[in-house]
């Protein structure tokens, strides 16, 4: 597993797309080298984030599962679950799964790392979300391909307040 | 600060390539930053940055937190029991700290 | 009557005291002693008890009915140390006899099932009615089946609540009794508010005195929706001290938040996975009394709002509500609360009868909690009227020391006993 790969298979690519990709193929490739140490801080974060900000993403991939409420009274702790129905074994498998929030004042939430261990790509926690927005998903596959997905939730009471 | 409580949920046994299910959870204020104190002063950061879940050596599962995690993270995932072990599961806090906890999982 | 404003409307029921025995003739032969007012009190608890004695004692010449289903009552305060194996369920158990005998409170052992403001009724399960000039409404608490999935009534007999009355307490009791030595109990507390916020601590703490000497493999697990608990620091280092390891606390965030319940395989569940019991004492939300909630005194809630200088309710005139089933500003709800508010509303609503402002006042609660026989801990708070709403009083009272030698808690256990009988005399005796 070296290089970049950018899933081919995605029709019509739009310039904001394309740097989305780079920029997410970087970051698999850094991801490779430091497996520890990885932060998205050292890309371009900015650009690739406000690309995912401004809905310029085309569709949502059916394969990836975003388990959210609707609707919450408080954003300080919302039940969260991801899965990506992918098989996992050593040649096909998810790697990595971000999560954003568009409008928290810091954007990201977690980024999950599977291996062909994990059996899925599956995991579970619970989120601060400030206001009504989208949460979104970017999985990042072993091939380099990536799928997102999003999911509106409202809320009613700010998160990141919490005591 | 108190030290944090762990709580981890692992099967004690598993049948050889099985799929568990572990639920982990510790007690941490997640302190974003942007909170004030009851004298208008801010509390600095400090969160639960990393999980790491290893399995007999192999890294199974680890996540990147931010301070978008609530207080007393909880995280659950799985991972494929291909032998007995022991699952070690370590915790990252700002400023260099871990925390660590272990189970063991005999396979039958 | 609508367009007349409360205080109005007292002052002509009092200067035209014969308007009262108009607006009741043909409602029985009472009426004919119109002038003796009379005062229904619905509930024979901490606040219904002690309403009906002060209200007699404070004027002699009202009439007092106490309505209360119950031959005797079983107080929750102490029920405690039942589980313990320090008290038996007789030496908590009182009879209304002296209340009638004694200060000629008339005790009508029937349920009441919906109270009329308007024709100032109260109606009873067997079909009688009684009329009243005021009523104070002490109704305690009923459990919520609406917060926990697949939490039923009937399901209290496998996980009993164990909040209120002697069946509950003795289907815990029992339990304890049968499980095994190294087995598993489940403590699991509401969020505020709800009856004595302490007491599930408590609870805690004499269970495991009693499995420490009969099955001290077991193992007690708190699993809390709350963040915190009331003299938590008290109750973890008397844990640790007396315990060991024996009893652990999950707050709510921590998984101790229970979402669903499953009694026959005795299971809860909560964000952190499903935990398996050998007994579960689940205490559920609470609401007010039933009596309340169907009369329309309660508020979305489930507790009753009222103008705490008179403990009326806010939604309904002529009706006052007390104890556990009221909004009491910052007071919490504790059977010393109520037999105080009993004694408030006792001296308010025999002023407003004889259409005398009532008098401002400020109120005190304790709440005592055994950590072993022999240990005990306390939080005293007084509150006092800011407009109509009762504030705690800055700086008063105080919670037991941390850190002091075992005599200061061998005399605070002393202090609860006293405090036990003193306030069971105030109401019974």
């Amino acid at each position: 597993m070296n290089g970049v790969k950018i899933n081919k298979k995605e029709p019509s690519i739009s310039m904001s797309r394309r740097t989305l990709l780079s920029s997410m193929g970087a970051l698999a490739l850094f991801g490779m080298d430091s497996f520890f140490s990885y932060t998205w801080a050292s890309i371009e974060l900015d650009q690739t984030l406000e690309e995912l900000l401004v809905n310029k993403i085309s569709e949502d991939s059916p394969s990836i599962i975003l388990n959210l409420p609707n609707l919450v009274y408080d954003g300080s702790r919302v039940p969260f679950s991801i899965e990506v129905k992918s098989p996992m074994t050593e040649t096909n498998y998810v790697r990595q799964v971000h999560v954003l929030a568009e409008h928290n004042p810091f954007p990201r939430i977690a980024t999950f790392h599977f291996t062909p261990l994990s059996g899925k790509a599956f995991a579970r926690t619970r989120i601060r979300l400030s206001k009504s927005q989208h949460v979104i998903a970017v999985a990042e596959l072993n091939d380099g391909s990536i799928l997102t997905a999003r999911k509106w939730i409202e809320i009613t009471l700010n998160g990141c307040k919490e005591d | 600060m108190v030290k944090p409580k762990l709580r981890v949920k692992a099967p004690k046994e598993a049948h050889r390539g099985e799929i568990v299910e572990i639920m982990t959870l510790i007690s941490h204020p997640m302190d974003t930053g942007l909170r004030k104190d009851q004298d208008g002063i801010l509390i600095p950061r400090k969160i639960i940055n990393k999980f790491i879940c290893i399995y007999n050596g192999d890294i199974v599962f680890k996540t990147n937190m931010h301070e978008a995690i609530s207080s007393n993270p909880l995280i659950q995932f799985n991972f494929i029991v291909k032998e007995s072990g022991t699952l070690d599961l370590i915790w990252h806090e700002d400023g260099g700290k871990i925390y660590s906890t272990s189970r063991n999982i005999s396979v039958h | 009557m609508k367009n007349i404003t409360r205080r109005k409307f007292y002052k002509i029921m009092g200067t035209f005291g014969a308007v009262t025995a108009l607006e009741n003739l043909g409602r029985g032969p009472t009426l004919l002693l119109a002038a003796v007012r009379h005062v229904v009190v619905i509930g024979g608890g901490f606040g219904g008890a002690t309403a009906a004695k002060y209200l007699r004692l404070m004027d002699p010449n009202l009439k007092v009915t106490l309505v209360e289903p119950r031959r005797s009552y079983f107080t929750s305060p102490f029920s405690n140390q039942v589980l313990g194996g320090m008290k038996t369920m007789e030496e908590l158990t009182y009879s209304y006899k002296i209340l009638q005998r004694k200060y000629g409170i008339n005790v009508v052992h029937v349920a009441a099932t919906r109270i009329n403001a308007v024709s100032k009724t109260v109606l009873l399960q067997d079909g009688k009615s009684l009329t009243f000039d005021r009523v104070i409404v002490a109704p305690g608490i009923d459990m919520r089946f609406d917060q926990i999935e697949n939490y039923k009534p009937e399901d209290t007999d496998l996980i009993p609540h164990a909040w209120k009355g002697r069946p509950a307490t003795l289907r815990l009791l029992q339990q304890l009794e049968s499980m095994p030595n190294g087995g598993m109990v489940l403590i699991c507390p509401p969020a505020l508010p709800y009856r004595c916020p302490p007491a599930p601590y408590e609870r805690a703490s004499l269970v495991a005195h009693y499995l420490s000497q009969h099955k001290p493999r077991s193992k007690i697990l708190i699993l809390d929706a709350k963040e915190q608990f009331p003299k938590q620091a008290l109750f973890s280092a008397g844990w640790k001290s007396l315990y060991g390891r024996m009893i652990e606390w999950f707050n709510g965030s921590a998984g101790g938040l229970i979402l669903r319940a499953d009694a026959k395989n005795m299971t809860v569940e909560t964000e952190f996975g499903i935990e398996k019991g050998d007994v579960i004492n689940l205490i559920p939300a609470q609401w007010a009394g039933r009596i309340a909630r169907d009369s329309g005194l309660s508020d979305e809630s489930g507790w009753c709002p009222v103008d705490q200088l008179t403990f009326e309710s806010t939604l309904l005139p002529g009706i006052h509500v007390i104890g556990d089933a009221a909004i009491a500003g910052a007071m919490p709800k504790t059977g010393f609360s109520a037999n105080n508010q009993a004694k408030v509303t006792a001296a308010a609503v025999i002023a407003l009868l004889k259409e005398k402002e009532p008098t401002s006042y400020s109120i005190s609660n304790t709440c005592y909690s055994f950590l072993a026989p022999d240990y005990g801990i306390q939080v005293t708070s007084e509150y006092q009227l800011s407009g109509r709403k009762l504030v705690k009083i800055k700086g008063s009272g105080g919670v037991s020391p941390l850190n002091v030698d075992l005599s200061v808690r061998y005399s605070e256990a002393v202090s609860a006993q006293r405090w036990y009988d003193s306030i069971t005399q105030d109401m019974f005796g």
